[in-house]
């Protein structure tokens, strides 16, 4: 696209307009009638070693996207490219051998781990299914793993049951580094968590990623937590990308309406701190039906006729900031007064 | 003008009966709210935050839970001395709740219309028209559009932040004098919360009513209320006005949680978020002494022998800290 | 999770034994449980506690009444049938008959089915659709019929006939293993699973069903209950055990002709039926208290 400074070969994965559209039948020969456009046209790049956030609202199409960069669901159109290569055409075993370069990090410490199993065996599935059969071999690494997040040897034995969200969501990552992967998803990864520990996690997180150099696509309803841990930041919309810069020039000076209203809606632990809320009025559309022309036009409190015409492509506008709105108002300068 | 005092609870204790032994999950609270005013109850999960707006509306189920002490004076009347068909006369009427997850707390096989209909039939003798009329009113009052049409619709229908406008509805139909609001906008997106909270800001200003706001999130309870409360583990840590608990907290807790938030607008961080180390204790197995002692980074002699007394630190701050005897 | 279910049992064991604890807290499934290990030492134990060889047949002792009547004896405590042999024997060799065929039966639906049903829920499409339209072809015939037609087809001996009883529960099972497989699917363990790179085999058996059996576990009692009473519906009608076995069933059909003059050669065998079934039902309402996931962690 317009990424023209950055040379994209050397992106760690890439994806190319990709669209995955659900659909939904109806009738008595279950034809399909609709489709939920959940993700509509994605194209973005994320370099090694950083950090890329992705926010939005409930719908919008963020978790679908880290399900399909990492085929766990199948691409409607598009195309992944991870280290160069297109991952769409894998065969099983190529697939196979892909997943140990790829991870996700889940949201729900409650049933993102197999009850029934315990801790060695939670962590030590990966290594087992990938070739370390012998035993003691697969212990020894789980019990690294285990000390790296921050657990120890007597936990290897518990159930989940056992622990505490915090504790649940460590054991995550740990199963997540198993294979020593390169890209790691982060699925509203300490969304679920209570707030003192959200912390632990999260500065966890990133010193995992100085140790071992990974490249986290992280995803997030939380803005403040993305900000915190983004080098680039994505905002998404209705399936779309409505932005996109680094994390700094992002919440400093938005400049995509939804942009905006989504970081003034934000609440601000102070007190004292009182802004100019924009308000948006209305729902959010269903991604069945998602309006015509730019999508966010309906709640859009700066929008003109042309917006529910014809869809505004994402282009740059700053430097390595982009953004799919022709009239770009002029940004929040800083939010703090 | 003087502001009279709503709701007073005293030292109250709701333990729960349970296998491993007894929790304690309301400790010895103590709280005022007065009237017109929004009291913030703060606290990570497990707290006891939940059980303690329970505890005021008397939904704690009892086995396995049981109130161990305490008054709760409502209008100078001890609530919890009540009985069960006096409280139902206050449940929705004078005290009302809204919960958290706005589609289990709405029964999907009733309209939105009658769901709020037979809160004001339970508590006011009005006929039909007066009923339907008082719910639509009452959908306006909460600003959802078309509100004669909309009377008509399911849960199901209806968006996370209208249903929830339908929580706030059924809970303001009676001119309630004091809302509980349990996490109210938790489960809502960020654009829709704001709505939401912008909303409960009006209508408090419209009804002159109560809120008492419970929830994890600091940014929220900054925005909503005038005095906040801080529980810990089963007990009050903190209390002070919103502005004094934000400037100048004062207990190790408190400084805690506040400083382990990111601040929104600088950008990647650079440096690590601080974070209170080691976990909320099981209720099983509470510390001896200040329950918050073995997290904490000021810890003193006196921390791990005794519990602190609340001690008054003016202005209408109180800390529960050895720190400041 | 509200604060009062999350109660968390503080030692350090597989959440499995939590549930069996609770199984003997609960006093129906235990009543159940004893009845049932009481039918299962009698069946195991048989050779040794069995008056006599329940085959053995008798001219002088035919239709002796049982010991508390005025011409009873302490030989034959519950009497004797038309044939001279003994009552007590033939139930308690009976009961083996039971068990064997609750074992088999309850065992052919429960693996077929839950394979079915497995493959069902986690394939969903035209697998799910194919496999649960055979469920509702088989419980579209009434109960017994279906098992008297594939009797009648197979041929009538108890093999036959545990075979039959264990087809008419496929459905049964399927149904319950798949509604737990999609239910577990939709869980981030599984597509963690997935994104690990474990075969879809793996998934299914190693992650999801172990998380599947509480349900399967209720079932399979129930079954077993059910499954005797089928067993016995088919005896009677001579489809199932062939003389000289002593299957409870076949006992009854025995008896009939002889109600009014030795109601026991009928009476015991009922007596026998009904114990045994209330026994499994119990035990099946005992075990689907303790294993609820409501009540669970």
């Amino acid at each position: 696209m317009s990424d023209a400074k950055i040379n994209t070969n050397a992106s760690l994965l890439e994806t190319k307009e990709l669209v995955k559209h659900y659909p939904i039948t109806g009738g008595i020969f279950l034809r399909p009638v609709a489709s939920v456009k959940a993700v509509d046209g994605v194209s973005l790049y994320i370099l090694p070693g950083e950090t890329l956030g992705l926010v939005g609202e409930s719908g919008c199409g963020k978790s679908t996207l880290g399900r399909l960069i990492l085929r766990l669901e199948e691409p409607t159109r598009g195309d992944i490219i991870f280290q160069g290569e297109s991952i769409l055409g894998y065969d099983l075993k190529q697939m196979r051998a892909l997943r140990q370069e790829m991870q996700i990090i889940f949201q729900d410490p409650f049933s993102s781990l197999n009850p029934r199993k315990n801790v060695a065996h939670i962590v030590g599935e990966p290594l087992l299914v990938h070739g370390m059969t012998d035993r003691h071999e697969r212990e020894a690494r789980v019990l690294e793993l285990l000390e790296v997040v921050g657990l120890k040897r007597e936990h290897m034995r518990r159930y989940p049951h056992q622990f505490s969200g915090g504790q649940r969501q460590r054991i995550g990552v740990a199963r997540a580094l198993a294979l020593n992967p390169k890209l790691i998803i982060c699925d509203e990864a300490v969304s679920a968590l209570d707030v003192s520990i959200r912390g632990q996690v999260i500065n966890l997180l990133q010193d995992l990623q100085e140790e071992f150099g990974l490249t986290y696509l992280f995803i997030s309803h939380d803005l403040s937590v993305v900000e915190h841990i983004s080098d680039r930041v994505a905002v998404m919309y209705l399936g779309k990308i409505v932005e996109l810069a680094d994390s700094r020039s992002l919440y400093k000076a938005p400049l995509h309406p939804y942009t905006q209203a989504l970081l003034s809606a934000a609440p601000v632990p102070d007190p004292k701190w009182k802004k100019k809320r924009i308000v948006l009025p209305g729902d959010v559309p269903s991604p069945i039906n998602p309006p015509s022309g730019c999508r966010f036009h309906t709640r859009c409190l700066y929008a003109k006729d042309i917006c529910s015409q014809q869809e505004p492509p994402l282009k740059e506008v700053r430097e390595n900031h982009l953004v799919a709105c022709p009239f770009t108002p002029s940004g929040i300068e800083g939010l703090r007064t | 003008m003087t502001i009279k005092t709503l709701l007073e609870i005293q030292n109250l204790k709701t333990y729960f009966d349970v296998r491993g032994g007894v929790l304690k999950a309301v400790d010895n609270v103590s709280l005022t709210i007065k009237s017109g005013e929004t009291l913030g109850l703060v606290g990570e999960s497990g707290c006891g935050k939940s059980v303690t707006g329970a505890s005021i509306m008397r939904l704690v189920p009892i086995p396995p839970g049981r109130t161990a002490g305490g008054k709760i004076l409502f209008e100078g009347i001890d609530i919890l001395k009540l009985p069960e068909s006096e409280m139902r006369k206050v449940r929705g009427n004078k005290i009302s709740m809204i919960f958290q997850e706005p589609m289990t707390s709405l029964n999907p096989v009733f309209t939105v219309g009658d769901q709020v209909a037979e809160v004001i039939r339970l508590h006011e003798k009005l006929s039909q028209q007066e009923t339907r009329e008082r719910v639509i009113e009452t959908f306006r009052l909460v600003r959802i559009p078309a509100p004669e049409s909309r009377i008509k619709e399911y849960p199901h229908q209806m968006s996370g932040g209208m249903r929830q406008r339908v929580m706030i509805a059924m809970a303001l139909a009676c001119h309630p004098k004091l809302m509980i609001a349990d996490e109210p906008s938790t489960a809502l997106d960020v654009t829709i919360q704001a709505q939401i909270l912008d909303l409960m800001n009006q209508l408090k200003e419209e009804t002159g009513a109560s809120i008492l706001f419970i929830t994890h999130d600091l940014g929220v309870i900054a925005e909503m209320a005038q005095r906040v409360a801080v529980m810990y583990a089963g007990k009050i840590m903190e209390g002070a006005d919103v502005d004094t608990l934000f400037s100048e907290p004062k207990h190790p807790y408190t400084m805690g949680l506040m400083s382990s938030i990111p601040i929104l607008g600088i950008g990647k961080n650079q440096r690590r978020l601080s974070t209170i180390p080691g976990v909320v204790p099981s209720l099983f197995k509470l510390p001896k002494g200040c329950l918050f002692h073995d997290r904490c980074s000021v810890s003193l002699k006196e921390c791990d022998q005794s519990e602190p007394p609340m001690i008054d630190l003016g202005n209408s701050h109180f800390v529960r800290c050895h720190k400041y005897v | 999770m509200s604060l009062w279910a999350r109660i968390a049992s503080p030692e350090d064991r597989h959440p499995f034994f939590d549930q069996i604890e609770k199984l003997f807290k609960n006093r129906t499934g235990l009543v159940g449980l004893i009845i049932i290990i009481v039918f299962s030492l009698a069946a195991i134990f048989a050779p040794l506690i069995s008056p006599h060889d329940p085959n053995e047949n008798s001219l002088y002792d035919q239709l002796k009444p049982p010991v508390w009547n005025l011409e009873g004896s302490t030989k034959n405590l519950l009497g004797t049938d038309d044939l001279g042999r003994d009552m007590l024997s033939r139930l308690i060799y009976g009961a083996r008959v039971s068990l064997t065929l609750g074992i088999v039966s309850v065992g052919i639906a429960f693996l077929c089915g839950s394979l079915l049903g497995a493959i069902a829920g986690y394939r969903k499409g035209w697998p799910d659709n194919l496999i649960m339209r055979l469920m509702d072809i088989i419980l579209a015939f009434p109960h017994i019929l279906l098992a008297i037609v594939i009797v009648a087809y197979l041929g009538p001996g108890l093999r036959n006939a545990m075979m039959a009883i264990g087809i008419i529960n496929i459905p049964r099972f399927a149904r319950i293993v798949r509604a737990s497989v999609m239910d577990e699917y939709e869980k981030d363990y599984v597509t963690a699973a997935k994104a690990v790179g474990s075969s879809n085999r793996r998934i299914i058996f190693n992650a999801i069903f172990p998380n599947c059996l509480a349900p399967i576990i209720v079932q399979a009692s129930l079954g077993f209950g059910a499954a005797i009473l089928d067993a016995a519906g088919l005896s009677f009608l001579g489809l199932g055990a062939q003389p000289p076995l002593s299957e409870w069933g076949a006992m009854i059909a025995q008896g009939r002709a002889m109600i009014l003059r030795a109601w026991w050669v009928m009476t015991f065998p009922g007596i026998a039926i009904l114990l045994a079934v209330l026994g499994f039902n119990l035990l099946g309402d005992g075990l689907r208290d303790a294993l609820d996931p409501r009540l669970r962690d």
